[in-house]
């Protein structure tokens, strides 16, 4: 226990030896560790977005479906409702929402302009969630009959406002004709440029009368609690909630382009955080070098003086140890803030790389993500990193002899 | 006190030769002598004549290439490395040249770094540092830092620390190399006061005249050989 005291006192005070190199090394880390934080938090909290809104909102994180629905998404390949099911589905701790849903294709025209749209019927309980409520543009959220909600830039694109009356027309269940009259009651921000200019959103009954699909889903749309990229409960889902003749598919199933680009730009911020990683952890032992050289003599002395290698080793790596979490914490703490204040105040990107971004079909904003293991996981790099670095001085408490005093 | 027959410190025809890229060197050939306790003795002689390497040898920092050497009827040539760790940190005291004070230590903390590696309790420690302290003439610096202190002031802490675990033999190399004239000479008082008031036994590697002078034992080396 003596021993431990001293290890823990001589290394604490080492630390105040050099002061200011102790702080430039402390603030090396911090900065390294802040920047990574920040770095990561952004890129991920992007994709949390895109997904969010391309997948959240519209196919959902998980899809219930007939297994022979995907890819086609063939209306034929429709599920029967299933209420028992649903509420059991809806039961589940791990689930935040679950609405059935019932979409399809048609072609939409007023007057003499037409266009293309993806139609999605939804459920009254969908209708009051706050992200269809949030999303409305113009007009109103109504349980009026064949009433019909555009994405805006659909809307713009057949010229139609609220109370005007367009026609939809596609296929039907099993091969039938398609034909309604929809009154359109709101226009819609979807988040995503490419969703607002294809999207046609009815309600549930009117979705199923206009196919001929009465009584049936396209698939189950579930939000599960925790949405951040990492976590994939599909499976685990599935397990608990079995449904005959359908599977539970995640949307990096069903979308493995979105996970491919998300998986590109990934790796591009990787390398980037890998370059500071690698300039971080050559100061780092360049500081180390530096730290080792200038107490070969000491110790030497201790050495000869009957203090274990052992003993002495521990205390330069306490030292190290001190140095690089106390640098770790204070990059957390700021990195935490900074994350904090743009998840308040999130980035809105201007000019051309905002206009490329949309035509990529992404809002133009960096909301970060909040998620605690990037903390986490950066924070361990960076001690390991340090701590890695102070490999030297160990080298050079192991081979200094006690005649090199 | 062991009688006279049984010195404290027996060195048996120890050599040691260096290899060196200009061939082998020949620091120390083989050297015998006799160490009483309670002895004030300095192995002296010109630069580079092998005091330091014998010192060495003696304090168990560096291996012998051939010979023997015991210290209180230990053959310390023939303990293990860890052995030899242990040997030093309970029997024998340094004093170096350059001082090699602890710099984020206090004085008092300084006297007790052997005591704290022996694992001796804090209040055993403090009453010890502070006793040889005050027996160096520190009183009142007990909580002062290195930096604080002058060169002579900064051996007498060192003498203070090498006396601290009564080791049996104190190993002193070139300690008034450093100091000014009115420094060394108070740091001999000291040592000579500390040598019989304590009985420990002293050995200094030195060139220097005034510690020659002081010394009632003389061994000297001239070409890594002791000279009659």
């Amino acid at each position: 226990m003596t021993l431990v005291r001293l290890a823990l006192r001589l290394a604490w005070r080492n630390l105040g030896r050099n002061r200011r190199r102790s702080l430039i090394t402390g603030a090396a880390i911090a900065f390294a560790l802040f920047f990574a934080i920040i770095m990561r938090s952004l890129q991920l909290g992007v994709y949390n977005h895109m997904v969010a809104t391309v997948v959240g909102s519209m196919s959902g994180y998980v899809q219930v479906s007939d297994t022979a629905y995907w890819p086609s998404q063939n209306l034929d390949y429709a599920l029967y409702e299933d209420p028992e099911w649903l509420d059991e589905l809806r039961a589940d701790r791990d689930i935040a929402s679950a609405y059935p849903r019932l979409q399809g294709f048609s072609l939409l025209s007023v007057g003499d302009q037409s266009g293309v749209a993806q139609w999605v019927g939804i459920s009254p309980e969908e209708v009051d969630a706050p992200l269809w409520q949030a999303r409305l543009a113009s007009g109103s959220w109504t349980d009026a009959p064949g009433s019909v909600w555009l994405g805006k830039r659909l809307a713009e694109q057949l010229r139609v406002s609220v109370g005007d009356t367009l026609v939809a027309m596609g296929q039907g269940f099993q091969g039938s004709m398609a034909g309604a009259a929809w009154v359109v009651a709101g226009t819609l921000n979807m988040g995503n440029p490419e969703l607002e200019k294809r999207s046609a959103v009815v309600g549930l009954a009117d979705a199923q009368e206009f196919a001929g699909a009465y009584g049936m889903w396209s698939y189950v749309q579930i939000t599960p609690r925790s949405t951040e990229l990492s976590a994939d409960p599909t499976a685990d889902l599935g397990a608990r909630h079995p449904l005959d003749g359908a599977h539970f598919l995640g949307w990096q199933t069903r979308m493995p382009e979105l996970i491919q680009a998300i998986q590109a730009d990934s790796s591009g911020g990787k390398v980037i955080l890998f370059i500071l990683y690698v300039v971080i952890g050559f100061g780092l032992l360049g500081t180390m070098i530096m730290l080792a050289n200038e107490r070969q003599r000491e110790f030497a002395m201790q050495l000869a003086m009957g203090m274990r290698r052992g003993l002495l080793a521990g205390i330069v790596f306490v030292e190290v140890v001190l140095l690089s979490v106390a640098g770790a914490l204070v990059g957390a703490l700021l990195g935490r803030i900074a994350v904090l204040i743009l998840d308040r105040f999130p980035l809105r990107l201007q000019g051309d790389v905002a206009a490329a971004m949309e035509q990529q079909g992404w809002e133009p904003i960096l909301p970060p993500s909040l998620d605690w293991s990037i903390t986490l996981t950066h924070g361990g790099i960076i001690v390991v990193i340090a701590l890695l670095s102070a490999a030297w001085p160990l080298r050079t408490v192991f081979k200094t002899s006690p005649v090199h005093r | 006190m062991s009688a006279p027959s049984q010195p404290l410190l027996r060195v048996d025809h120890v050599v040691k030769t260096y290899e060196s890229s200009a061939g082998p060197v020949h620091a120390v050939q083989g050297v015998s002598l006799d160490l009483q306790r309670g002895a004030f003795a300095a192995l002296v002689g010109p630069s580079g004549c092998g005091k330091t390497t014998l010192l060495n040898a003696i304090g168990g920092l560096d291996r012998v290439t051939s010979g023997q050497i015991w210290i209180d009827g230990t053959e310390i040539t023939a303990l293990t490395d860890r052995e030899t760790i242990e040997f030093r940190l309970h029997r024998i005291g340094f004093v170096f040249q350059a001082y090699n004070l602890v710099p984020v230590l206090n004085a008092w903390e300084n006297v007790a770094f052997v005591m704290e590696l022996q694992g001796i309790g804090v209040r055993d420690r403090r009453d010890r540092a502070f006793e040889l302290l005050a027996a160096v003439g520190l009183t009142g610096k007990e909580l002062q830092r290195p930096s604080q202190l002058s060169g002579g002031q900064q051996q007498r802490v060192a003498v203070a620390r090498a006396l601290a675990s009564r080791p049996s033999l104190v190993l002193a190399d070139e300690p008034t190399a450093n100091l000014d004239s009115k420094s060394t000479e108070t740091l001999l008082d000291i040592m000579r006061d500390l040598n019989h008031q304590e009985g420990t036994t002293f050995l200094f590697s030195t060139h220097d005249q005034r510690v020659i002078n002081r010394a009632e034992t003389i061994f000297r080396l001239e070409d890594g050989q002791l000279a009659r």
